[in-house]
């Protein structure tokens, strides 16, 4: 949650700060129009290029007024807002007008003491994201003739070519039609995901995933690539019996150890499973640990990790079509599908993945002994409920440890003695010829996480 | 010298720098009319499409006429400001403003007729 509140705080601030800053430069740059304005000389300006026949000329030159204008950071997202929804821009509509006064005011400062000046002609370009650029040109005649009176002298009134509307409401009403706009497709792509992720083989997920990272995928690491704590994974997972494995038996297991000291793990497409060593460090007995990658694999049954990335790609996508390059928007909101999917992930998925969890320990040790003790260990570190639990991307750890104990119980599931964590990879090394018999009575210590090929 | 004005009739705007068969009796400076427009995301994706096989994107078309029209209304509103009778030597700009938005940009000098 944080990583998303922080930012738009931070975000939102930055915005209102651009949003007054805009504001009072906007006003500045008016009143110094009409004052400059003001004080201009008559001339006659004409945009045809015809030299009046009654006038005794002495001089021409050609003169012109160039202007770049930025837009402020809240006009540019109301823009772009604007363009997402569709519609008059009337936050451009306002600095562009300035701009043209402001090169008009320039050409006829650089054209003094002429009384006409002809052939005028616009020309603007975007330099760059919100900034403008305005040229205009003409040629400035130098004669006799003083023209007084009528309205030459500037710009007409600009009342005419802004949409008076207050920006923070057109903010409002363009950032809510953005917004449902979004989660309407948001919304659309979730059920087209869910009912791709459902009907995609694990053959076809595999393959598709083989081609977009195939350096992750288990028929390109060997044993030999794996580390020895990570074999002992991999057999782990190997030795549940195929039938408690569900759907998830197609897949060709692999797993990578991540140093990070956070107690986490996570389904990758393609049967890749990622465990922390934080978590390793958490758990204490092959059951334990067990419970957890049994978790894993109820993600898979559930095609949780297909949706989860689906959702992400989908919300990237939304976020990159709409605000393209700006660095500070888009990673921010590339969080949001992040945590909307765990959200989804949490409550019925987790549950689910549970039960898996339970169902394998049950075939592999014939008890669920430890099932629910790595949730216990969550649970203490990270203490009671909370109101932040209703908002938090997984279900409170002691609700799981309750339900799980709760559905041992309903299903008469035996609780047996758990088997230790360390003798157990002991006797891998031992099976696999890692290290010779003898090693075992000296008493020597491996550990999982400190073991290193 | 005045001729009678008939504010039903829509000022006239020509590119050239005369009304034909009118005389100009003052010219009362430059008037300009401008608008900055876009079409929403769906005709932004299909005109991504579009872009694909080639061929009118007429999305984009109605934008601009929709644009223009506006551009020049502004600007005969501005010269009916002026108390002008028409716009001559009417020119046209247009620029990009921002990504995927169009302004057109309509500018001509505003005279009175004999």
């Amino acid at each position: 949650m944080e990583e998303v509140i922080l930012p738009g705080i931070l975000l939102t601030i930055l915005i209102g700060i651009a949003y007054l800053t805009g504001r009072v430069a906007d006003g500045v740059h008016d009143r110094a129009l009409k004052r400059d304005e003001s004080l201009l000389p008559r001339q006659v300006l004409d945009s045809g290029s015809n030299i009046p026949g009654d006038i005794k000329l002495h001089d021409t030159a050609m003169v012109t007024g160039k202007v770049v204008i930025a837009e402020d950071r809240f006009r540019n997202l109301l823009a772009r807002l604007r363009i997402f929804v569709g519609g008059r821009l009337s936050a451009h509509e306002a600095s562009i007008t300035r701009a043209k006064r402001e090169a008009m005011l320039r050409l006829r400062t650089n054209a003094k003491g002429a009384s006409h000046i002809i052939g005028i002609r616009f020309d603007s370009t975007q330099l760059s994201r919100g900034m403008i650029e305005m040229i205009v040109s003409g040629t400035a005649l130098y004669t006799d003739h003083r023209p007084k009176g009528g309205f030459p002298s500037a710009l007409p009134d600009d009342g005419v070519n802004i949409s008076h509307r207050n920006l923070l409401i057109e903010f409002l009403s363009a950032s809510t039609a953005f917004l449902l706009i979004c989660w309407g497709i948001y919304a659309a792509s979730g059920l087209l995901v869910e009912w791709a992720s459902h009907e995609i083989s694990v053959e076809d997920e595999v393959a598709i995933w083989s081609q977009l990272e195939p350096e992750l995928i288990n028929h390109h690491r060997t044993a030999d690539d794996r580390s020895l704590a990570e074999n002992y994974l991999v057999d782990l997972i190997n030795s549940i019996p195929k039938t408690a494995l569900g759907p998830a038996a197609a897949y060709d297991f692999d797993v990578v150890i991540v140093p990070d000291p956070t107690p986490n793990a996570a389904a990758l497409p393609g049967g890749l499973i990622l465990v922390h060593t934080g978590m390793i460090d958490l758990v204490e007995s092959e059951n334990e640990l067990l419970s957890i990658l049994g978790h894993e694999i109820g993600h898979y049954n559930g095609r949780d990790h297909l949706e989860g990335l689906g959702r992400e790609v989908v919300g990237v996508a939304l976020s990159a079509m709409m605000f393209q390059t700006d660095a500070v928007l888009t990673t921010w909101i590339a969080g949001w599908p992040k945590l909307l999917t765990d959200l989804d992930y949490s409550r019925s998925q987790e549950l689910d993945a549970d039960n898996w969890s339970l169902k394998i320990l049950m075939a592999k040790y014939g008890h669920v002994g430890e099932v629910a003790r790595t949730f216990e260990k969550l649970g203490n570190m990270q203490g009671g409920h909370s109101v932040m639990d209703y908002l938090a991307t997984h279900p409170h750890p002691q609700d799981r440890v309750d339900r799980l104990y709760k559905m041992a119980r309903d299903q008469n599931l035996p609780m047996g003695e758990p088997v230790d964590l360390e003798e157990a990879f002991e006797d891998f090394l031992v099976r696999t010829g890692e290290i010779p018999e003898s090693a075992r009575e000296e008493g020597r210590k491996f550990s999982l996480t400190t073991t290193k090929d | 010298m005045s001729t009678t004005k008939n504010s039903t009739a829509p000022m006239p705007a020509v590119t050239v720098s005369y009304i034909p068969g009118r005389e100009a009796s003052e010219n009362l400076g430059i008037v300009f009319g401008s608008s900055v427009r876009s079409r929403n995301f769906l005709f932004d994706i299909f005109a991504a499409f579009k872009n694909l096989f080639g061929g009118e994107v007429r999305s984009y078309t109605r934008l601009l006429d929709d644009a223009q029209s506006e551009a020049t209304s502004r600007m005969l509103e501005q010269a009916k400001k002026l108390d002008a009778d028409a716009v001559v030597d009417v020119h046209f700009a247009t620029s990009q403003v921002a990504y995927k938005a169009a302004e057109i940009f309509a500018y001509g000098t505003a005279v009175r007729l004999k």
